[in-house]
């Protein structure tokens, strides 16, 4: 009894102890909201480190990388989204490739990009 | 034994649909069935300044590990700056067919913030979140799912006796972490969202 039983669970136990990575992926969020800079790279990279193709994480990284002025590494970033998630990848991520959508794009660093009014 | 094997195979599927939370979309959202979605910061009606910040990575990331293509904040955000469109509010009055020509994304949810506080009587505080959801077709504005909640959570205050409960409760209050408690919110009341199909994590 107690083989199958374990067997039947096994799956559930495991899932219960799986690593993930949406807890670096929201505190680099979190970083980038905050204007952090380099701080949230090693949240975003222990992101994709722990989940490659989890959803969003390459966009939010590449535009991280972009206002960084590090446009061709955000350029990557946003090729591995749209290659994971074709069909899905927003239309923005062009926009914002093509650098009508942010002043770091063009290499400037836009340090007030997160600054926005406390409501 | 035979008996045991039924109840505890047979059984258990029947326990966990009674912990199943009630699903409560519309008819349209079976029609339309969205697959990605764009998370509008959320508009703060509260008194605390940082709530977007706090609440809007986890808002995101509870949606998308639900099963749907949510766009990421960084983004979002990068785009309404570059469009001159950074007031949560004010986005939350757009039609939303302006964030399906932009994002070309399926849907859009919409939040606001109704509760961001905590309270401290005598010997216990609580901490309070609250948000008001719906989530629209993007392309057409049609209401597929909507929903109110606010969670009320007691952080732990015990030990120390009277004394300790008081201090506790006093440094509960005063650096009451929302964060916990807000995600807690959020994911309850995105459980009332049917499952997604986008595969979320392929490590």
């Amino acid at each position: 009894m107690k083989r199958p039983f374990l067997l039947a669970f096994s799956p559930l136990i495991l899932a219960g102890c799986a690593v993930t990575p949406w807890p670096h992926y929201e505190a680099a969020v979190r970083c980038h909201m905050d204007g952090k800079k380099q701080e949230c790279d090693q949240d975003y990279l222990k992101a994709i480190e722990i989940g490659p193709k989890t959803q969003g994480l390459h966009a939010s990284y590449g535009v991280h990388l972009l206002l960084e002025g590090r446009r061709d590494e955000a350029l990557k970033e946003f090729a591995i989204e749209k290659a994971n998630y074709p069909g899905f990848a927003p239309k923005g991520i062009d926009q914002l490739a093509l650098g009508s959508a942010t002043g770091a794009a063009s290499g400037t660093d836009s340090a007030s990009r997160t600054e926005r009014s406390p409501r | 034994m035979n008996g045991f094997r039924l109840l505890a195979f047979g059984g258990i599927p029947l326990l966990l649909s009674a912990c199943a939370p009630e699903i409560c979309t519309t008819s349209d959202f079976e029609r339309l069935k969205p697959r990605s979605v764009l998370v509008l910061p959320p508009e703060n009606t509260t008194a605390n300044t940082d709530v977007l910040e706090k609440s809007y990575p986890f808002l995101f990331s509870e949606l998308a590990q639900r099963g749907y293509y949510a766009v990421s904040p960084e983004l979002a955000l990068q785009l309404f700056q570059a469009n001159k469109m950074e007031d949560p509010g004010r986005l939350n009055k757009l039609p939303t067919g302006k964030f399906n020509e932009v994002f070309g994304v399926d849907a859009v949810l919409r939040t606001k913030v109704t509760e961001w506080s905590s309270k401290y009587i005598v010997v216990s505080s609580t901490v309070n979140v609250g948000f008001d959801m719906e989530l629209l077709d993007a392309r057409t504005g049609t209401l597929l799912w909507k929903d109110s909640k606010v969670l009320s959570q007691a952080p732990n205050n015990s030990g120390g006796g009277l004394v300790g409960a008081l201090v506790g409760a006093a440094l509960n209050a005063a650096v009451t972490p929302y964060e916990p408690v807000a995600d807690q919110n959020a994911k309850n009341m995105f459980a009332t969202i049917p499952q997604g199909s986008v595969n979320v994590v392929t490590p």
